[in-house]
C-alpha cells in the first residue's frame, strides 16, 4: 500500500514538474523545482540506499525531460544523501528515532525549517553543476535565494493541502 | 582483510552515494561537448510525444498570438510575390528561369521544447529525419537567426540555439564589410555580443548585424540583432558590440530550417585544400 502510494506521488510530481512547473519561469529567469518535494517526504524509516536510488531515478527522469544532461540527477542525490542531517539540524534534537518519525506529523515549526534547507541546498547544488565555474558564484547565490522560496512557496501550498486532507 | 570489508559496508551508503554522483557527473560532462553524442535527450521518441502534446495545449493558449504574427508574415510574403509587384521597366527580353537556381529550401516546424533562463539552453523541434534533417542546418524564426540542428531522430531534432555557449556564428555589420564572431555570454536571453570588429569600423547605436556569407548554416543577410550599445576591448584595438537579438527567444514558436543544396559542394571543395 505504502510502495503503490510513493509511486504515484513520485510521477504525480514528475508530470507536475515536466507539465506545470517547468513552463512557468517567472521574470523569464525563475524556475520552481517542486519535484524535490518527493524527497523530502519519503518517509525517514526507509534506507538511505532506497532513498538514494529513488532520488537517481527522479533526477535523471527530469533530467531526460528538461535536457539539462545530469544537472538535476546530481543535485537530487546530494539533497538525498544529506537529508537525515538535514532534519536533525532543523529539529536541533540529537538522536532522532527516525524509525518511527513520520514527516507528514512534524509540527509546522519543525517541517518548514526543514523543508527550507532542503530546498536550499538543492537548488544551490543546482545552479553550481548548472553554471559550471566558480566565477558566477554571485549569480548563483542570487538565483539559488529567488528560485529557492518560489519553489518553497510551491512545497508549502502542496504540503498544507496534503496536511488538510488529512485531518 | 576481513577489516577491509567490515569498513567498506559500513560506508556502503557513501559510496552508493559517490558513485550515484560520478554517473551524473560522467552524464553532465558528456551533455557539455558539442561533439560527443547525447546519451539521452528529448529527441527520444517518449519524452518527444509527452512535450509535443504538451506543446499542443500551450498552442492552444497562444492561438491568437501566433496567429497574428502568421498573419504579418503572410502579408509580408504577399508584399513580395510577383502578383503584388508592379513592374517599373519592362524588359523586352523574356527572363529565362535558367539564370538562377534555388540554393536554399525551408523547412517549417514547431519548437515543442525549449529553455531560455539556463547557462546551458536547448531546444527540440518537431522534423526530423523524415523531413530531411541532418545536424548542423541552421534554424530561422521570423524575425532572425534561432541556432543549428544538432541531434536528429526520426521525428524529432534537437536545437542548439544562438543562447548556448556552444554555438558559434559570425555576424557583419549591415551595409559594410565588418565581421566578427557572435558570443552569447551567459545571462540575459535577449543580448548577446559581437566581438572583434577593428576599432576604426564605423558604428552606430541601431545598426543592424545580419548573418555573413561565409556562413554555411544560413543565406547571408538574415538579422542576428540590433546594435544596443559598443565598447573597447580590453587589447583597446578591437570593438565588443553588444546586440539586442532579433529572436525573443521567450516567445518563438515556428521556425524554418534551413537547408543548402549546394552545402555538400562547398564541403567536398573545401575538404580538397590541405590544411
Amino acid at each position: 500500500m505504502d510502495f503503490i502510494k510513493q509511486i504515484s506521488s513520485f510521477i504525480i510530481l514528475l508530470l507536475l514538474q515536466i507539465i506545470v512547473f517547468n513552463n512557468f519561469m517567472f521574470m523569464g529567469y525563475l524556475n520552481p523545482y517542486v519535484y524535490i518535494l518527493f524527497i523530502i517526504m519519503l518517509p525517514m524509516n526507509y534506507s538511505r540506499t532506497a532513498v538514494l536510488l529513488l532520488a537517481f531515478a527522479m533526477g535523471a527522469c527530469v533530467d531526460i525531460f528538461e535536457n539539462s544532461g545530469g544537472v538535476h540527477t546530481a543535485a537530487t542525490v546530494f539533497l538525498a544523501f544529506v537529508r537525515r542531517p538535514l532534519l536533525q539540524l532543523s529539529t536541533q534534537k540529537r538522536g532522532i528515532d527516525f524509525e518511527s518519525l513520520r514527516i507528514g506529523k512534524l509540527p509546522f515549526s519543525s517541517f518548514a525549517p526543514y523543508a527550507m534547507l532542503a530546498v536550499f541546498v538543492h537548488h544551490f547544488m543546482l545552479f553550481l553543476i548548472e553554471s559550471y565555474q566558480l566565477s558566477d558564484i554571485g549569480h548563483v547565490f542570487i538565483r539559488t535565494l529567488a528560485s529557492s522560496l518560489f519553489t518553497f512557496v510551491f512545497i508549502f501550498l502542496i504540503h498544507l493541502w496534503n496536511f488538510k486532507k488529512k485531518d | 582483510m576481513r577489516k577491509l570489508f567490515s569498513l567498506l559496508y559500513r560506508i556502503r551508503v557513501f559510496l552508493l552515494f559517490a558513485f550515484l554522483e560520478l554517473i551524473a557527473l560522467i552524464w553532465i560532462s558528456n551533455s557539455r561537448s558539442f561533439q560527443r553524442a547525447f546519451v539521452i535527450n528529448s529527441s527520444n521518441q517518449i519524452s518527444g510525444s509527452l512535450l509535443e502534446t504538451t506543446q499542443n495545449f500551450e498552442d492552444y493558449f497562444n492561438l491568437k498570438e501566433q496567429n497574428k504574427a502568421l498573419a504579418i508574415e503572410n502579408a509580408l510574403l504577399r508584399a513580395t510575390d510577383s502578383i503584388s509587384q508592379y513592374e517599373l521597366i519592362t524588359n523586352p527580353i523574356e527572363k529565362v528561369d535558367s539564370t538562377t537556381m534555388i540554393r536554399y529550401t525551408y523547412v517549417e516546424g514547431e519548437i515543442i521544447n525549449s529553455s531560455y533562463h539556463k547557462a546551458r539552453n536547448f531546444m527540440t523541434i518537431n522534423r526530423g529525419e523524415i523531413h530531411g534533417l541532418t545536424s548542423n542546418m541552421g534554424v530561422i524564426s521570423q524575425n532572425g537567426i534561432v541556432g543549428v540542428t544538432h541531434k536528429v531522430s526520426k521525428h524529432f531534432c534537437t536545437v542548439l540555439p544562438l543562447i548556448n555557449p556552444l554555438f558559434r556564428v559570425s555576424g557583419k555589420i549591415k551595409n559594410s564589410s565588418f565581421f566578427g564572431p557572435i558570443e552569447w555570454q551567459g545571462g540575459n536571453y535577449q543580448y548577446a555580443y559581437l566581438i572583434d570588429i577593428p576599432r576604426y569600423a564605423n558604428i552606430q547605436v541601431g545598426d543592424t548585424i545580419v548573418t555573413d556569407s561565409r556562413s554555411q548554416l544560413f543565406p547571408a543577410g538574415i538579422p542576428i540583432g540590433t546594435i544596443e550599445s559598443h565598447e573597447m576591448q580590453e587589447d583597446q584595438n578591437f570593438f565588443k558590440i553588444k546586440l539586442k537579438l532579433s529572436t525573443d527567444f521567450a516567445s518563438v514558436n515556428h521556425i524554418y530550417v534551413v537547408q543548402d543544396k549546394l552545402k555538400l559542394e562547398l564541403q567536398e571543395l573545401e575538404n580538397q585544400e590541405p590544411r
